[in-house]
């Protein structure tokens, strides 16, 4: 079960740079989270903690609905060819994504956590979650998919959190929740007046600063 | 109460004089009148405090130290008066004396334009923050009354802002001395690394047993940092700008008194903590002194602008009382005590006189921009028929600087010339020998140079007709600004009469570092022996003037009494026009050509004709291009701003990239840390 | 505890007030009031600190100990200073239709959330909430860049936003690590992301965990400090943003993510042995060489005094790596001088710039002869800042110098003493190009208006007070704050 949340997670995560529409790198990340959600059940029931159930339902609520909800919103909002920009083209970003990944396992294998039984299945998962999601930051233009990517690294470390100490305590995980909420509500500000101002989401316009 | 105690509260209403003078002004900014009253009145009387301490303390060769408050746990600010801290505070004391009367008078030049009360108000704080310069007794309360008066003195150069050619200069100013202070900051963190203290008292014990190549990286350190600060060539380029554009009253202040705060840094350095160090110091110090009196002379020779020359001459004078400081170095390090005593004699003398006729003359040149509103000389002429007293002054000041007698410009020079011959005939080893005759020669040359260059000054400002419409109309500047420049004529006449007298305050100075020297006596034993005792110097001057009347006595035997025929100079039956007259480029021009690979000079003739062989006009112009700057810092700061701006691309908008720049820094810390 | 209430609920209600309040005459005053209430909680706070105990409250959540306590009253003294000064600022731009009452209440609102979320920081006891309060910081600020909504400030806004939350989410990671080598001492259930834990067992946590936990934080917390190369959304930040909110950016914003970066690195030295201490040597120096080049070459004012920033950030961590009491006290000195320093520089700054219509270097001459008053104080900022005696930044440089030599890296002082000369040679110009000469036509005279010099009064009386003595409180203060660090130090 373990492996298969995994390896959902990955493949989903490995999907975003295939997309060509923004709308389904909102989808990706809902699936993502659910399936996160997932995982923190099934630790929570297996270990018979309470707040890792309790993450997990947080986990619904703020990342599979929420937030997916406000970033589908502005995406609809905003762009409404919604197609996705790379710097470089589907095929090369795929390729350089599966290289992280291979990175990522490398990375894992010489990580010696002292951590818990489920740990090491999820950690190399986590690690290249946290890869990927940097990686789509700067490989994606439009400024809605570097939220994207924000979110894919939160999901990774998030998946760090729960696997190898259940969780940090609770009322950290509740402000990490709140802290993602907020920033979520700001991306979507923002992303409206950056819009409305450039007439596009692409970060390419946004290079006035310099020097 | 004992003398140190009385000598302390002199110096004590010293400061609070000053002190007053830096902030009353601002207060009553509202009345400059009152203000200016207020300023200049306290710096006269802390001036005059000033003096009597450091004469009370020079004099009864005691130290007197005072507490003042604590900045940082274990850092307290207080003041020592000891004898080289004495010598420096009389000079800058007496100088701002006679600047603080003159200044009465200048400042009306200002009045209606600009803020007297604040002009007043920053020379109160400058002659504080020198004072407090020579006084403190640890390297970091060093370091802020240094750079106080780096600041005050860049206000001060600023204060007529709105000329480009101000801010220029000023900009120039400001940061070399601000790069001079970072050298003095490395050397004092060298000395705090080596002793764990920044109390000079315990750099007067410890320093002396460092090892050999610290104590020489100091040395390089501080001669670099003391030596911008002073204009020793090549890191002269701020002096002769910001001098000349600074009020002058100001530029008095700077260039007779600033300049020599670096002088005492060295000395206390060199001298006090190591000292003498090693002979090569000492070598060095003359090479750099030399260099600078010929290069810096030469200079000063070209220059059209009173004040620039003025402030190239102060280049050379820096040079050779660092000539004069080297060589005691030299006879240090080789145990001739005696003879160190002299040379260091030598170069505390001319401080002195150097203070006193560099400030009499900016003084002057101060009032001849008063009165014609030019510094230009070709644009002056015949002012001494319109300011007799500005003139007359004007030359005592020139003499003294030409090192002609009885003014005590030539008695340091004597002295200076005299501790070379000895360099030459009493110390060992062939190299320094031709070393020190060739210094000899150069100096001789020196002076050679800077009569000629006073004499293009005077005689093209003063004498002849007037060439513009300005020097026409000159009239006499006021009492004060007169009475300002005789005190320190007066000076330059008491020093060249009575050298006795000061060299018994020099000999405090001395006699602490290096040898029993007996100040009276010494002026009057020429090329001597160390125990000296040889022709007396008064015999020497009574045979000078003998022969002088016996000349003169000689030739109107012969000749008889002539007849003065007063008549119109014959011009071809044309009348006189100022444009006839011999200009300062012209006068300048002979020599300058001789150099003129080495100064870099730019020559060029613009001939005006309307018929052949017939011209109608033909203008002549001379520029140095001041080789050491076109050469040694211009292509530097390009390849600076150069380097900068491709640094500068890597900030390119561009919000993937700084996300890949700090992945990578990640990355790399990562990498690192394995 | 009271008091904790008070320093959250105070800025939160003031804020909610202005945001709500109708007319902006009792906004401006209301918020006026909040920002000084603040202050005054804060100070009482921070004695009650210094001169006694560090204070825990709710269950070990707040723990404020001589840092935090120093950290604090900073944010609330510079957050007062800003409050007052934006007064003026704010009503400048009203006038001149730049903004409306509507946005102006926005301002006001946020800018009392934004002091609200850096006392956060400085307030609790757990890493992980640090890190939540720093994260809040980036949000809530993030708005305030974005505040003139025109194409540049949202540029530099969205830079800043991802930026910072890309590299605050590295230190998350490292803050797991740190937990995670916590609990593998303290055991499973226990508050190992307590900072109070944390220090009693620093010596026997696992150093491999630690020092990789070390790194992401000090690389993720380092973005938000400004250090390079980390920094390059900083000079966007601080030049589009209102000057009030630059001066508190800079001022104070800047010092609570170094806060977070100290906690950790106080813990992870002792770990390691002092080998901490490299990484923060490596970054300071770095971030203090990175802005020679911009600040030689640039055009906007408040870009160069951004730069600034960076060296200064650069400066502090430099000290505090060097360490030694020497070196921490100097590093704390220049925190509190530079928070000073800049924050006058950033006010005359605005004013300069809102009187001059540009920021833009090249327009601006003569400010002497237009804001004489505004102008000194530039120019004196500005000498202070480039770290010339006799203000107070000299003395805490100095410091840090005389410690390097100390612990014997007197190349590193070498290079400090080289850059900060650098530094001063390319501000200076542009300095002097500003400050003096004749004002361009279109430009009147315009003397200071009573808010912006009351804002002005009492950052000026420090910078020049302290460059001559530092007070008592002061001094035993950065003694104590030291103290906390000293195991670091070591």
């Amino acid at each position: 079960m373990d492996s298969l949340v995994a390896a959902g997670l990955l493949v989903s995560t490995l999907l975003l740079f295939k997309i060509k529409k923004m709308s389904d790198a909102v989808g990706i990340i809902a699936f993502q989270s659910a399936l996160l959600a997932l995982a923190a059940a099934i630790m929570g029931i297996k270990t018979g903690l309470t707040h890792l159930l309790l993450a997990a339902g947080l986990t619904v609520a703020v990342k599979t609905l929420m937030i997916p909800a406000i970033l589908y919103y502005t995406i609809r909002k905003t762009d409404a060819r919604q197609a996705v920009e790379r710097t470089s083209s589907p095929h090369v970003s795929l390729l350089l994504a599966t290289l992280l990944l291979v990175a990522g396992y490398y990375v894992a294998a010489h990580l010696e956590l002292p951590g818990t039984e489920h740990g090491q299945s999820y950690l190399t998962t986590s690690i290249m979650l946290i890869f990927l999601g940097t990686f789509t930051m700067i490989e994606h233009k439009k400024a809605i998919m570097q939220a994207i990517g924000l979110i894919v690294i939160e999901n990774g470390l998030f998946l760090v959190t729960q696997s190898v100490s259940y969780g940090m305590p609770l009322v950290v995980e509740l402000g990490i929740f709140f802290d993602l909420l907020v920033s979520a509500a700001v991306i979507a500000v923002l992303s409206f007046r950056i819009h409305s101002t450039f007439d596009s989401l692409n970060t390419d316009k946004m290079q006035n600063l310099k020097g | 109460m004992s003398v140190a105690d009385l000598a302390a509260i002199w110096f004590l209403a010293a400061l609070s004089w000053l002190l007053i003078g830096s902030i009353t002004p601002l207060l009553t900014a509202g009345h400059q009148p009152i203000a200016k009253r207020l300023a200049h009145g306290s710096a006269c009387l802390g001036g005059l405090c000033g003096s009597l301490a450091a004469i009370l303390v020079l004099v009864s060769q005691t130290t007197l130290v005072l507490t003042a408050w604590r900045i940082m746990p274990g850092l307290v600010w207080r003041f020592q008066v000891d004898a080289l801290s004495a010598f420096f505070l009389l000079v800058i004391s007496v100088v701002l004396v006679a600047v603080a009367v003159y200044s009465d008078g200048y400042v009306r030049k200002y009045e209606q334009k600009k803020n007297v009360a604040y002009l007043g108000a920053l020379l109160n704080g400058f002659a504080l923050s020198m004072m407090a310069v020579v006084t403190v007794t640890s390297s970091v309360t060093f370091l802020i009354a240094w750079e106080v008066m780096s600041l005050i003195s860049f206000l001060l150069v600023m204060f007529e802002h709105e000329k480009e050619q101000v801010r220029t200069a000023g900009y120039i100013y400001f940061v070399m001395t601000h790069i001079a202070t970072a050298f003095i900051i490395l050397s004092f963190l060298i000395m705090f690394g080596f002793t764990d203290s920044i109390e000079f008292m315990v750099y007067q014990q410890q320093l002396m047993q460092l090892p050999d190549g610290i104590k020489n990286m100091i040395f390089l350190m501080c001669l670099i940092g003391f030596g911008t600060k002073a204009g020793v060539i090549p890191l002269h380029i701020w002096l002769p700008r910001a001098h000349p554009v600074a009020p002058s009253s100001i530029s008095a202040l700077m260039s007779a008194v600033m300049i020599k705060t670096a002088i005492y840094g060295l000395m206390r350095i060199l001298v006090d903590f190591f000292g003498g160090g090693p002979a090569w110091w000492g070598q060095v110090l003359l090479a750099a002194g030399i260099l600078s009196a010929i290069w810096g002379i030469l200079l000063a020779l070209a220059e059209n602008d009173i004040k620039r020359f003025l402030a190239y001459s102060s280049t050379e004078n820096i040079g050779i009382i660092l000539a004069g400081l080297g060589t005691a170095l030299i006879f240090k390090a080789s145990e001739q005590p005696v003879m160190a005593s002299l040379a260091l004699t030598a170069a505390l003398f001319h401080i002195l006189s150097h203070a006193w006729f560099k400030g009499l003359l900016f003084m002057g040149a101060g009032s001849v921009l008063y009165a014609t509103h030019t510094k230009n000389i070709n644009e002056l002429g015949g002012l001494i028929r319109k300011m007799p007293w500005t003139a007359a002054l004007f030359l005592v000041g020139g003499m003294a600087l030409a090192a002609l007698p009885p003014f005590s410009g030539l008695i340091s020079e004597w002295l200076i010339l005299q501790s070379l011959l000895h360099l030459t005939f009493d110390s060992s080893g062939f190299w320094l020998k031709i070393a020190g005759a060739l210094a000899l020669a150069l100096l001789a040359l020196t002076g050679a140079f800077a009569a000629g260059g006073i004499v293009k000054q005077f005689g093209t400002a003063f004498l002849a007709m007037p060439r513009t419409q300005a020097a026409e109309q000159a009239t006499e500047v006021p009492r004060s600004m007169r009475l300002g420049m005789a005190i320190l004529a007066i000076l330059l006449v008491v020093g060249g009469l009575w050298p006795s007298g000061i060299l018994q305050l020099t000999g405090s100075v001395t006699n602490r570092y290096f040898g029993q020297l007996d100040g009276t006596r010494l002026l009057w034993q020429p090329v001597s022996t160390v125990t000296g005792g040889a022709a007396d110097m008064t015999v020497l001057a009574g045979v000078f003037i003998l022969s002088a009347v016996l000349l003169f006595g000689l030739l109107r035997w012969k000749f008889g009494r002539g007849t003065v025929v007063v008549d119109e100079t014959w011009n071809c039956g044309t009348p006189l026009t100022p444009s006839m007259e011999y200009t300062g480029t012209s006068y300048s021009h002979p020599v300058l050509m001789i150099f003129q690979n080495m100064l870099g000079i730019n020559r060029q003739v613009a001939v005006e004709r309307e018929y052949p062989y017939y011209p109608k006009k033909i203008s002549h112009r001379l520029q140095v291009q001041a080789n050491m700057e076109a050469y040694l810092y211009k292509p530097l700061i390009a390849a600076m701003l150069a380097l900068s701006q491709r640094i500068r691309t890597i900030q390119n908008g561009n919000l993937q990239n700084y996300l890949a720049y700090m992945v990578g820094a990640l990355v790399i810390a990562l990498i690192w840390s394995r | 505890m009271a008091s904790i209430i008070a320093l959250y609920a105070i800025p939160f209600l003031t804020g909610l007030l202005a945001g709500l309040s109708k007319k902006t005459q009792w906004c401006e005053k209301l918020q006026a009031v909040g920002a000084l209430l603040t202050l005054l909680t804060a100070g009482h706070i921070a004695v009650t600190v210094w001169t006694g105990q560090p204070v825990t409250a709710a269950n070990d959540v707040f723990y404020i100990d001589a840092l935090g306590a120093f950290n604090l009253f900073l944010i609330a003294l510079v957050g007062f200073i800003a409050s007052i000064y934006s007064v003026g600022y704010m009503r400048h731009e009203l006038a001149e239709q730049i903004i409306g009452p509507r946005q102006l209440r926005f301002y006001y609102a946020f800018f009392h959330f934004f002091i609200l979320t850096m006392l956060m920081v400085s307030t609790v006891n757990s890493l992980g909430l640090l890190w939540v309060g720093i994260e809040l910081t980036t949000l809530v600020s993030a708005l305030l860049v974005a505040f003139y909504g025109q194409s540049n400030a949202l540029e530099a806004a969205w830079k800043y936003l991802i930026m910072g939350s890309v590299g605050i989410a590295f230190a998350l990671l490292g803050i797991i690590f740190i937990y995670l080598s916590g609990m593998q001492t303290l055991g499973q259930q226990s508050p190992a992301l307590n900072w109070t834990e944390l220090t009693q067992v620093a010596a026997v946590l696992n150093a491999e965990w630690v020092k990789l936990g070390f790194i992401f934080i000090l690389v993720g917390f380092g973005t938000k400090a400004g250090l390079a190369p980390m920094h390059f959304w900083l000079p966007d930040a601080h030049s589009q943003a209102p000057s009030p909110i630059s001066a508190v950016l800079s001022g104070v914003l800047l010092n609570t993510a170094l806060y977070g970066v100290f906690r950790v690195y106080a813990i992870a030295n002792v770990t390691l042995a002092g080998q901490a201490s490299h990484y923060l040597v490596i970054f300071g120096l770095l971030s203090m060489a990175i802005t020679v080049p911009f600040i030689m070459v640039q055009h906007d004012l408040k870009r160069m005094l951004a730069y600034s920033s960076v060296e200064h950030m650069g400066i502090i961590t430099l000290g505090v790596g060097i360490g030694g009491p020497l070196g921490l006290y100097g590093a704390f000195l220049h925190m509190f001088n530079h928070s000073m320093a800049k924050s006058l520089l950033f006010f005359t700054a605005g004013s300069i710039c809102q009187h001059y219509r540009s920021k833009q270097m090249h327009r601006i001459s003569g400010i002497l002869k237009v804001m004489p008053a505004t102008g000194a104080i530039f120019l004196l900022a500005a000498v202070a800042i480039t770290g010339a005696p006799p203000f107070n930044i000299f003395l805490s440089e100095i410091t840090i110098m005389m410690a390097g030599f100390q612990s014997g890296r007197p190349w590193l002082t070498v290079a400090f003493v080289a850059l900060i000369v650098l530094i001063f040679a390319g501000m200076m110009f542009y300095v002097v190009k500003m400050v003096f000469g004749e004002a361009p036509a279109r430009v009147e005279k315009m003397t200071l208006d009573g808010w912006s010099a009351a804002a002005l009064i009492i950052p000026l009386a420090l910078v020049v007070v302290c460059g001559w003595v530092i007070p008592p409180i002061l001094d035993s203060t950065l003694y104590q704050v030291s103290g906390v660090l000293q195991g670091a130090g070591r």
